[in-house]
């Protein structure tokens, strides 16, 4: 395992922020670790990286114990949420210093930020950061926690202010990294269909535990979220295909689209078996729907099910970002 | 490229030593960040500018003897002193507390480098700020001197006095920004610390006191080298009578970087939090 | 802070020093004298009775740079019939051009001096060296009176013609005043212009390529 907690917590006062957490990181995965804000991700992450104490429990990252904190410190690298940069430095030389405080000689540590600069699309390191647009200096700090090329990279929100084309950059960079190399990546993210895309693994945090766990698929199914159906029909359809869809077992609430005559919106068991039997039933009623759309419960939805009691009160909605 | 393991010194075919110790890593940076970046030079030029119209003045005042050779040179070395330990007290009081204001903190604290490391490498940048302004002031003292006896007093007072109570109170703002939560807040304690430390001292109650002045002054690392640099260069007095006012800003100097190394280890993110 | 410890912090001691010294003085004279004068054969100008002195400043006009020294002679002749009483000197400096008042402790240290009693017909002669602080014309004259009861003697006035000669480069220090602030701020100036060009380039040509280079 690369990360690895055991009843982990985090105290700021008389504030649990991390309530007694554990969890457990494939070597080479991604983990998504989501939640609404509030939640305790950012402390979460802050305690694996050694930038706050520990209240109780332990935790190893690839082995190391966190009341080993240069051993951790030397394993991982790290793209805070709030993260800045000296706008007065050049990116070469932003990266070679990182480099050199990760041990590296100044020549490899050069030759690594190179690198580095290129693999990114930061061709001119002599630029000075304050010149970096906010997708440029992402990847700048995406570039910085690779420096040493670490065992687990821990990111908090690293496509925060980045455009869809920035973003998916992004995620194919973090989804490589894994795979060629074998990275570790614990990924804190509001970003739900990109988690879905990407990650192995997925934790979703509420009032600072752990309230699922597991691949994205487990999630969804153990939540209990529903799949929805858009059908559409002829306008004097509408009674018949409601009272055929009320009555069909599998089926949970038909609702009407009011902005589009003809339009119901159906919950119903997510699979496509449920999806199938509606549809069969509608026809065995003699109605012929124009379109039948149906799409499964998903993470966001399942999200939304698991922490409907949420810290921060804040509404989040599938693909956008905080 | 040479392939590393976390935590490891680099080591290659050719056998290189060990990469540099990371205090000095990071005093480099630092000292670039500050002299390449306009901060430096712009703090150096100011005290430049006020420096040499004092010591136009001074000298003008020299000329028509409303003051002699040695309290013109005791004006410009104890000027010097104090602006140019505010210069370098400014710097190292945003040493810590301007990466927590400018988010750049997390990311130096999530790295293998000790705390102390890095607090020790900011002192040093930020005590380049006292070296310029010394190599600034010593042509003025050369030449407002008038002879080489005075000039010697000047350039020792400069060199040993003056570092010394730049040491402090460098330290002393490392210290503060340590451990206040914004850089503004650090700069006005920081600030408010050297007023507090400079000023009673001049007040003519205290130096008319034959009590508790004299021994105020003398505990005052700021008041204590001012007096030497006054009662070397203008008084006159002999060397050996002023070993008394080195104790303090010494003292200072050792106890203030302690304080400041000891509380890098509790170095935290704080507001940003 | 206030480094500019100098005038009136010495002024203040300079003043307290000396009324000391003039008490201390009046009264040693006094002291030694009271005894002596009640044996001494010489008759003493009555206490009540105006002063039988005249004073005398030299040069009557003079001229002096600014910053340079100037020497008075004080002489102080008792023209009475009977000694003088110990007296004391005054020196006083007037601008009589000026709404403003100059202050002599600026040009002397000391303002005061004691004289010891002069025998009828004697004088005592007092050298005093001023040094001007401001260029113009002055007017110094002095002033002797009796420490006790009344009497007071002025002297005739001196013109003094100040001038002033103050060099624009004083102790060769003009040119580090003028090049050492010139070096720094063109260093600075040259950093910033540097920085700013180098900026401007940055946004011409944006420092990003499309990502796509595997390693």
């Amino acid at each position: 395992m690369a990360v690895t907690t055991q009843d982990l917590s985090v105290t700021y006062g008389t504030v649990v922020a991390v309530d007694r957490v554990s969890l457990q990181v494939e070597r080479g995965s991604i983990c998504g670790l989501l939640g609404p804000n509030g939640a305790g991700k950012t402390s979460m992450i802050r305690a694996l990286t050694t930038i706050v104490p520990v209240a109780g429990g332990t935790a190893t990252i690839v082995g190391h114990p966190l009341t080993d904190p240069v051993a951790v410190r030397s394993s991982i690298g790290v793209l805070p949420e709030s993260n800045g940069y000296p706008g007065a430095q050049t990116a070469l030389g932003y990266l070679r210093f990182y480099g050199q405080l990760y041990g590296m000689e100044a020549a490899d540590a050069e030759q690594r930020a190179l690198q580095l600069l290129q693999q990114f699309g930061l061709s001119r390191g002599q630029a000075r950061i304050s010149t970096f647009s906010r997708g440029m200096r992402q990847r700048l700090g995406l570039a910085r926690a690779l420096i040493h090329d670490p065992a687990v990279l821990f990111l908090d929100e690293p496509t925060l202010g980045l455009d869809p084309a920035g973003k998916e950059e992004i995620m194919v960079e973090l989804a490589r990294l894994a795979v060629e190399r074998g990275t570790t990546i614990f990924l804190c993210t509001h970003l739900l269909d990109e988690v879905e895309r990407i990650c192995d693994q997925v934790a979703i945090m509420n009032h600072g535990q752990v309230v699922a766990e597991g691949t994205v698929d487990e999630i969804v199914d153990s939540s209990g979220a529903e799949g929805f159906a858009r059908i559409r029909v002829r306008p004097e359809d509408v009674p018949v295909s409601d009272e055929v869809l009320r009555g069909t077992e599998e089926v949970r609430a038909v609702r009407f689209d009011n902005t589009r005559p003809g339009d119901l919106v159906v919950t119903i068991d997510n699979d496509h078996g449920a999806a199938a039997t509606s549809l069969r039933a509608l026809l065995d009623a003699g109605v012929e729907p124009r379109s039948f759309d149906f799409r499964g419960a998903r993470l966001s939805d399942a999200f939304m099910a698991l922490t409907s009691g949420r810290a921060g009160g804040d509404k989040v909605t599938e693909g956008v970002s905080q | 490229m040479t392939t590393l393991s976390a935590g490891s010194t680099s080591t290659d075919v050719a056998g290189r030593t060990r990469p540099a110790t990371r205090w000095t890593v990071i005093a480099r940076y630092e000292l670039m960040d500050l002299w390449s970046g306009g901060k430096g030079l712009s703090i150096l030029f100011g005290f430049t500018l006020v420096l040499s119209i004092l010591a136009y003045l001074a000298s003008a005042d020299a000329g028509i003897n409303l003051l002699d050779a040695r309290e013109s040179v005791g004006l410009l070395v104890t000027t010097s002193i104090a602006l140019g330990t505010l210069g370098a007290m400014v710097v190292s009081a945003d040493a810590i507390s301007g990466e927590r204001d400018r988010d750049t903190l997390e990311s130096l604290l999530v790295t293998p480098v000790p705390r102390r490391h890095i607090v020790v490498g900011k002192l040093l940048a930020a005590s380049s700020v006292w070296i310029a302004t010394l190599l600034v002031a010593l042509p003025f003292a050369a030449v407002m001197a008038g002879g080489p006896g005075v000039m010697s007093d000047a350039v020792t007072v400069l060199v040993v006095s003056g570092s010394l109570s730049a040491a402090a109170l460098t330290a002393l703002g490392l210290a503060i920004s340590a451990v206040t939560m914004s850089n503004r807040t650090s700069l006005v304690v920081s600030l408010a610390v050297l007023l507090a430390l400079a000023a009673p001292s001049q007040l003519p109650a205290v130096r008319s006191s034959t009590t508790v002045g004299p021994i105020l002054i003398k505990l005052n690392p700021v008041s204590a080298s001012l007096r030497l640099a006054e009662n070397v260069l203008v008084r006159q007095e002999p060397w050996p009578d002023q070993l008394v006012y080195f104790i303090s800003p010494a003292l200072a100097a050792v106890v203030f970087t302690v304080v400041a190394i000891r509380l890098a280890g509790r170095l935290e993110l704080g507001g940003s939090r | 802070m206030n480094p500019l410890h100098g005038r009136i912090g010495r002024r203040a001691l300079r003043d307290t020093a000396v009324s000391l010294a003039a008490l201390g003085v009046i009264a040693l004279i006094v002291a030694v004298s009271w005894p002596a004068a009640a044996a001494t054969t010489l008759p003493r100008q009555d206490a009540t009775a105006s002063l039988d002195v005249t004073v005398a400043v030299e040069p009557a006009t003079t001229s002096v740079v600014l910053g340079d020294s100037l020497d008075l002679q004080i002489t102080v002749t008792n023209s009475g019939a009977a000694a003088t009483p110990p007296l004391v000197l005054h020196l006083d400096i007037l601008d009589p051009d000026s709404d403003g008042s100059v202050d002599p402790e600026d040009w002397t240290t000391t303002l005061t001096r004691s004289i010891a009693e002069i025998p009828p017909g004697g004088s005592t002669d007092v050298p005093w060296t001023v040094q001007p602080i401001s260029a113009g014309t002055f007017t110094v004259y002095a002033v002797v009176v009796r420490p006790t009861g009344a009497g007071l003697s002025a002297s005739n006035v001196t013109e003094v013609t100040v001038e002033d000669k103050r060099s624009l480069n004083p102790g060769n220090i003009l040119p580090l005043s003028l090049g050492a602030p010139v070096l720094v701020g063109g260093a600075l100036a040259v950093q910033l212009f540097s920085v700013r060009r180098s900026d401007r380039r940055g946004r011409k040509r944006p420092a990003e390529i499309p990502v796509g280079v595997s390693t």
